[in-house]
């Protein structure tokens, strides 16, 4: 009878590596310790596949854990000449003599995610170069003073948050594909760097304002209060999803730029602290679109930016609405007005292409609401909820189970 | 119009299959020999692969004929490249839920015929199969023994034990 052990050990060596890219993540040692368990001829094929010790975590570590040390060594000597996926996460102790060694393999790195870095760490770091290292990851982490990278083929990152320029890169300038950015008050003209350079290529750009942009971008010629895309010549000609948050307004539509992003198919919105409704006069036409999230303090501001925006976007297949303060008793249903049509109205909906509607942190006070989103909608088809929506509306006495016989219902995590 | 080109492929217990030529060469090793002998009326012998099997392999060549060949030099850090390394598609699903000695002995016969995208399908289903489960789960669903001495076991653990310092 065939067995799996009269597969030869490169293709189960294979199978490994599939089970561990489907475990990559913090799951991972258990995992790999599963595959070395389980029979000397697996353990012999598991310690000697370079690709299932590629991933190197180095976490919170204290002098004493020589285990750990010799566990990062035992990766970096089993990996061979692998690219490497470095995880940076330790909250507490001493990594840096781990990550001085780990540095000694640099020109291996591949990926890069850090969610705790000490100055020491920041040190070792500016001083390795990085050919490879294709992502970076500073997962919400806060720099006093920024880090400057040595990784000329960088695609993707994620940068940090700092008060002075976040993430500065060594000659030659990487050009990404993917940039996520949270921008401060000081570092306008670092950032507009990074768009200018990677401005043909990039295809997602996520952009965090974190002070009003109406003091942060104060530096265009003309003393305007926003950065405006066209006043610096940038067209983002292969974007495809464009994530924007702006912690306070007031706020206008021309700063996204949309107009120069003609592949653009998944735009996110999300206004925090939103103090003025937004002027919809300068939504550009979008027949692009097929995702729009829009996340508001409130359902009112949806109600009035919604008929422009569905003018300018009448090809929108999917809607997230997510309502960033959950208000103990706000009528909700404000949201879903604009997306339902009364048996008097002669008007045809808008989004009429729309199939999938999702609504993260607000109840639904009348789930026959729901109903006629779909009535007037022939494509729709599934409802998507998160887990404290779902429980808001159980609080109104809701079953959303009721709508099943109508369209696909789904709960979600966020 | 004149019929499609074809080939006459021999298992290893003498059963003879006569298939469209374009089918027969989502096989890299059947495409490589029909180019190095030339066309020919002779059978191509295919002394590892069993009449059941290859019969069971040609079905998933003819679903599959006409499908883009994959490339050679896929990126594997490439999001979607990896991203399809743990796709299968439904009728892929269907096709490969045989019984546990099929499953092996196709993934071998796609090894030694070359046909990648099927080699790919039975090594993610035997991946999926193993995701998730202790080692003497593993043993159990593939029959394995367990040849670690109980002294072995805990010295692979306490090497091996990074997650305990989380």
């Amino acid at each position: 009878m065939t067995h799996i052990d009269s597969l030869p050990p490169e293709l189960l060596s294979h199978i490994f590596y599939l089970v561990y890219e489907r475990m990559k993540g913090s799951e991972l040692p258990p995992v790999i310790l599963n595959l070395l368990l389980v029979s000397s001829y697996w353990h012999q094929v598991a310690t000697t596949s370079p690709s299932l010790w590629t991933y190197i975590p180095l976490r919170q570590y204290t002098e004493s854990s020589e285990r750990v040390k010799r566990a990062v060594e035992r990766s970096l000597l089993r990996s061979g000449e692998c690219s490497l996926d470095i995880v940076v996460e330790s909250p507490a102790g001493s990594s840096e003599s781990l990550l001085k060694e780990v540095a000694k393999h640099a020109h291996r790195w591949r990926t890069l995610s850090v969610d705790y870095l000490t100055a020491e760490a920041v040190r070792i770091l500016e001083q390795i170069y990085l050919p490879h290292l294709l992502s970076v990851s500073f997962v919400e982490l806060e720099l006093a003073s920024g880090i400057k990278l040595d990784a000329p083929n960088l695609k993707k990152v994620n940068g940090p948050r700092s008060e002075s320029d976040a993430l500065v890169f060594g000659d030659p300038s990487p050009i990404f594909t993917e940039l996520r950015y949270s921008k401060s008050s000081n570092d306008t003209e670092l950032l507009l760097s990074h768009l200018r350079r990677s401005q043909n290529s990039l295809k997602t750009l996520s952009l965090s304002f974190t002070t009003d942009p109406s003091t942060s971008f104060s530096i265009l010629p003309d003393g305007g209060t926003q950065v405006s895309a066209d006043t610096f010549g940038l067209s983002f000609t292969a974007l495809t999803d464009y994530i924007v948050r702006f912690m306070s307004g007031p706020w206008d539509w021309s700063p996204l730029h949309l107009g120069q992003m003609p592949l653009l198919r998944h735009l996110t919105i999300h206004w925090y602290m939103f103090e003025d409704v937004a002027p919809t006069s300068s939504i550009p036409f979008m027949p692009q679109l097929l995702s729009l999230q829009v996340s508001l303090d409130h359902g009112s501001r949806f109600t009035k930016v919604a008929s422009p925006l569905q003018s300018a976007t009448p090809n929108l297949e999917r809607l997230c609405l997510y309502q960033t303060f959950i208000t103990v008793s706000g009528n909700d249903s404000e949201w879903l007005s604009p997306l339902i049509l009364g048996d008097q109205d002669h008007v045809a909906a808008g989004w009429p292409k729309l199939v999938v509607l999702r609504l993260c942190r607000l109840g639904i006070p009348q789930w026959d609401d729901l109903k006629s989103v779909a009535s007037c909608r022939p494509a729709f088809k599934q409802v998507s909820v998160d887990r404290k929506c779902w429980k808001q509306s159980k609080g109104h006495r809701q079953d959303l189970n009721a709508l099943k016989q109508y369209f696909e219902v789904l709960v979600t995590d966020d | 119009m004149s019929a499609a080109p074809q080939v006459t492929l021999e298992s290893s217990d003498g059963e003879k299959f006569k298939v469209d030529k374009e089918v027969a060469e989502r096989s890299v090793l059947i495409k490589n020999m029909i180019e190095d002998v030339g066309e020919s009326d002779n059978p191509i012998p295919l002394p590892n692969v069993n009449a059941s099997v290859l019969k069971k392999v040609l079905e998933y060549c003819e679903h599959h004929r006409g499908d883009p060949l994959p490339a050679a030099d896929a990126d594997p850090s490439n999001d979607d490249n990896r991203k399809r390394a743990t796709e299968i598609s439904d009728w892929d699903q269907k096709f490969i839920q045989v019984d546990q000695e099929m499953l092996f002995e196709i993934i071998l016969a796609a090894n030694y015929m070359d046909i990648k995208p099927l080699l790919d399908v039975g090594c993610k289903t035997v991946a999926n199969m193993i995701k998730g489960k202790t080692p003497e789960e593993i043993r159990k669903l593939f029959n394995i023994v367990n040849d670690f001495t109980p002294e072995e076991e805990a010295q692979i653990k306490k090497e091996n034990e990074w997650a305990e310092d989380r």
